[in-house]
């Protein structure tokens, strides 16, 4: 930088201090005997005089504090009676450890349908990740069964959060269904083989569910039970920088899910062996409870 | 001065040296620390006091008892370079949060769309190498109390200066960034 513009860059600033104490009301007074002829010494100072009276911006907070709360706007799912696309959302249904689910219905002129979408909270900072999330998508998109909840529609919003558009099931969950309804072992014995067809058509298909539990699995009020999230725990855990913030449910996990280690289809099966003797039993297999993981998860 | 393989006196060594591992090792921390604050401010709660961006700083330096025996200087130069750091990551996070919009795509309408006028980090570091070129020994503080939220007087001492001066340059590059930043 040449000097005539370092001397320049000086006095602006010095004349800025010297500013400070005046009143608004003397300014003009102070800029005239200051800046004399030089408008654009004048212009300029003007210009930073007025800054500094306004409100603090986003300087104030910190970048960290700034840059959480545009990824935090950015992650802003929808709200009852907004437009997300051709769905109008209806309600939050829950903040689930992945995401935030709403139910909302598809209102044009063919379909009159009823949806869940689910956004991902945390969005994804790679786009391969995004990537992989869009044919992963694909692939469940594809799994036809009449006891599998069916992912209908799927993407990633204007701010990279990406959601997922399912068939909406109103059902009661079927641990708490059997009971509710007093299902006697063979009305259980039944409901179980269809969820098992269920997992099976979808293994088939080469697509492992990996989070099968009660609340996955809910019972319609005629007696059908559909299974939700399948394969979709892997979806939207593609980030291998997740935080450690999600709980695992450890009850009808395997071991080799606790463990971390490679997940296949007989971790479904684990799965819902737990499931059965719970429909059976009315308790878990387990002596340890919910209420301590660690020896729950020592027992498994 | 000891250098401990895998601390972080050594990982900041290493990234002046250019190696990118210190610079994905510190990244998961900051990206870890932005999805928590992050979280908060879904869920509606001020994060405000919880996680500040002088918390990461001193979670890197405090941590380390051989920074505690650095002298001042020592010590300037240590959080000279974890603020490049900071500054570093936060932008390129920004530069991936913009990158991921696309259109068209179904928006929701309300709160993004309001977000999107105010400056973000992004907007912060175009208009702070712009001061920096004319007045460097600000947009050096600036660095320091934005990027690493350092107060007055640890700038000060940092950078070795009066807490008068910090102040004032303070008071004058809010103004300056202020106007600059009014344009976007």
């Amino acid at each position: 930088m040449s000097s005539p513009d370092a001397e320049r860059a000086e006095r602006i600033e010095q004349l800025f201090h010297e500013a400070a104490p005046i009143p608004t009301a003397d300014l003009n007074a102070f800029l005239d005997r200051t800046c004399g002829e030089d408008q654009e010494l004048r212009d300029k100072l003007g210009l930073l005089l007025r800054a500094r009276c306004q409100a603090p911006t986003a300087l104030e907070h910190g970048a960290l504090e700034l840059e959480a709360r545009h990824s935090a706007l950015a992650m802003h799912p929808a709200r009852p009676d907004e437009f997300f696309g051709s769905y109008r959302i209806l309600r939050f249904i829950a903040a689930g450890g992945m995401g935030r689910v709403y139910e909302a219905v598809r209102d044009d002129a063919e379909f009159h349908k009823r949806v869940a979408i689910k956004f991902v909270q945390q969005g994804i900072d790679d786009p391969a990740a995004v990537e992989r999330f869009r044919s992963e998508r694909q692939i469940l998109a594809q799994l036809e069964h009449p006891n599998i909840s069916r992912l209908l529609d799927g993407g990633t919003t204007a701010d990279g959060i990406p959601y997922l558009v399912m068939e909406y099931v109103d059902g009661e969950r079927i641990d708490q269904f059997v009971t509710s309804h007093s299902l006697t072992r063979n009305e259980r014995l039944k409901l179980f083989l269809e969820v098992c067809d269920a997992v099976q058509h979808a293994h088939r298909n080469l697509v492992v569910h990996r989070d099968l539990k009660p609340s996955n699995i809910l019972v319609t009020s005629e007696a059908v039970p559909k299974l939700l999230d399948f394969g979709i725990a892997k979806l939207l855990t593609q980030d291998s920088n997740t935080a450690t913030g999600r709980a695992l449910t450890p009850e009808y996990a395997s071991p080799e899910q606790l463990r971390g280690s490679h997940i296949t289809t007989a971790s479904d099966i684990y799965s819902l062996g737990v499931l059965l003797f719970v429909l059976l039993a009315d308790r878990l297999p387990y002596r340890a409870s919910a209420d301590q993981p660690v020896e729950l998860v020592r027992a498994i | 001065m000891q250098k401990t393989p895998q601390s972080v006196t050594f990982w900041l060594q290493q990234w002046q040296g250019g190696s990118e591992e210190a610079l994905e090792q510190v990244t998961r921390l900051v990206y870890r620390d932005l999805r928590r604050l992050a979280q908060k401010y879904l869920q509606g709660e001020s994060p405000g006091h919880t996680l500040q961006a002088t918390a990461l700083v001193h979670e890197l330096y405090l941590r380390l008892s051989s920074v505690q025996e650095m002298d001042w200087k020592g010590r300037g130069q240590f959080i000279a370079v974890a603020a490049k750091m900071m500054r570093r990551i936060l932008v390129d996070h920004a530069r991936r949060r913009r990158a991921a919009k696309r259109d068209p795509v179904p928006v929701v309408l309300g709160a993004s769309s309001a977000a999107g006028s105010e400056p973000d980090v992004l907007d912060v570091d175009r208009a702070l190498e712009k001061l920096a070129a004319q007045y460097p020994r600000h947009a050096q503080i600036v660095e320091l109390r934005f990027f690493a939220g350092l107060d007055a007087p640890e700038i000060a001492r940092t950078m070795d200066l009066s807490l008068r001066t910090v102040e004032r340059d303070w008071q004058f590059s809010k103004a300056w960034l202020q106007n600059e930043l009014s344009g976007c």
